[in-house]
């Protein structure tokens, strides 16, 4: 719970070079963006900031259209 | 005139040569349409996918970027889903600052990936070399004066031997 109280910086207003890194084809990159079971990690808790965090849900459903994310982890496999 | 971009994935079972054949109709395709012209096509190789398609666990990712008209991709759309080698695809709009340039011929890039393997090989192989390379520069330089003496003296063996080869 510390880490709920902490204010957190968006990255992408921190670091305006990743704006480029949110695209499909980036997978590698989105994967910071998603828990382990392959869900999408809400804005509060990453600090995104809502436009970015928009761009980064839709380029993480392109990305998992195309077999380059997965839709979902069945963590009991591992 | 606007810039699209299709990421498809090839089964895996295709190699080299039935791999390029299936890139070539996918081009063939998109250019049908007279409009449409192909600005560049990658070849990303064999990769995992994330969850298996058409019990599939691999695929051969290829990327074609071209520009044209927006009408003629539903055409291309369909004919993809039909293609019986094509497990996946996905057709995007996208800006002109997004466009990568031709690098390398189609060839190349296959043949790229299909060693795979050996280039890894050659990789260690240059690496022993490095490390070879280091434990040399280690030894004190008297141990490369004497190699040059060593290589000097063998040429000299070798010349007299031709000479004398020559006067019989």
């Amino acid at each position: 719970m510390k880490m709920m109280n902490n204010t957190r910086v968006c990255p992408f207003k921190e670091d305006s070079s990743l704006i480029k890194k949110i695209n499909y084809k980036e997978h590698k990159f989105l994967k910071k963006f998603i828990t382990e079971q392959g869900k999408i990690i809400p804005g509060y808790v990453t600090g995104v900031s809502a436009k970015y965090q928009r761009m980064l849900t839709k380029e993480i459903k392109k990305a998992r259209n195309i077999a380059l994310l997965p839709y979902r982890v069945d963590v009991r496999n591992y | 005139m606007k810039h699209y971009e299709t990421l498809y994935i090839a089964h895996p079972i295709l190699e080299s040569g039935r791999l390029k054949d299936t890139i070539m109709n996918v081009q063939k395709l998109i250019e049908t349409n007279e409009t449409n012209k192909i600005l560049c096509t990658e070849v990303w190789g064999k990769k995992k996918l994330a969850y298996p398609i058409e019990k599939q666990k691999y695929g051969t990712y290829v990327l074609v970027q071209y520009s044209g008209n927006g009408k003629s991709i539903k055409d291309v759309n369909v004919e993809l889903e039909h293609n019986v080698n094509i497990l996946a695809y996905l057709t995007v709009e996208i800006d002109e600052t997004e466009i990568h340039k031709q690098e390398n011929e189609i060839d190349d890039q296959i043949s790229g990936f299909s060693g795979d393997e050996k280039n890894n090989k050659t990789n260690e192989i240059s690496k022993n070399k490095d490390e070879e390379k280091q434990v040399k520069n280690n030894n004190s330089k008297e141990t490369k004066e004497e190699i040059n003496e060593k290589f000097d003296e063998e040429k000299t063996n070798e010349k007299i031997k031709t000479d004398e080869l020559k006067s019989e």
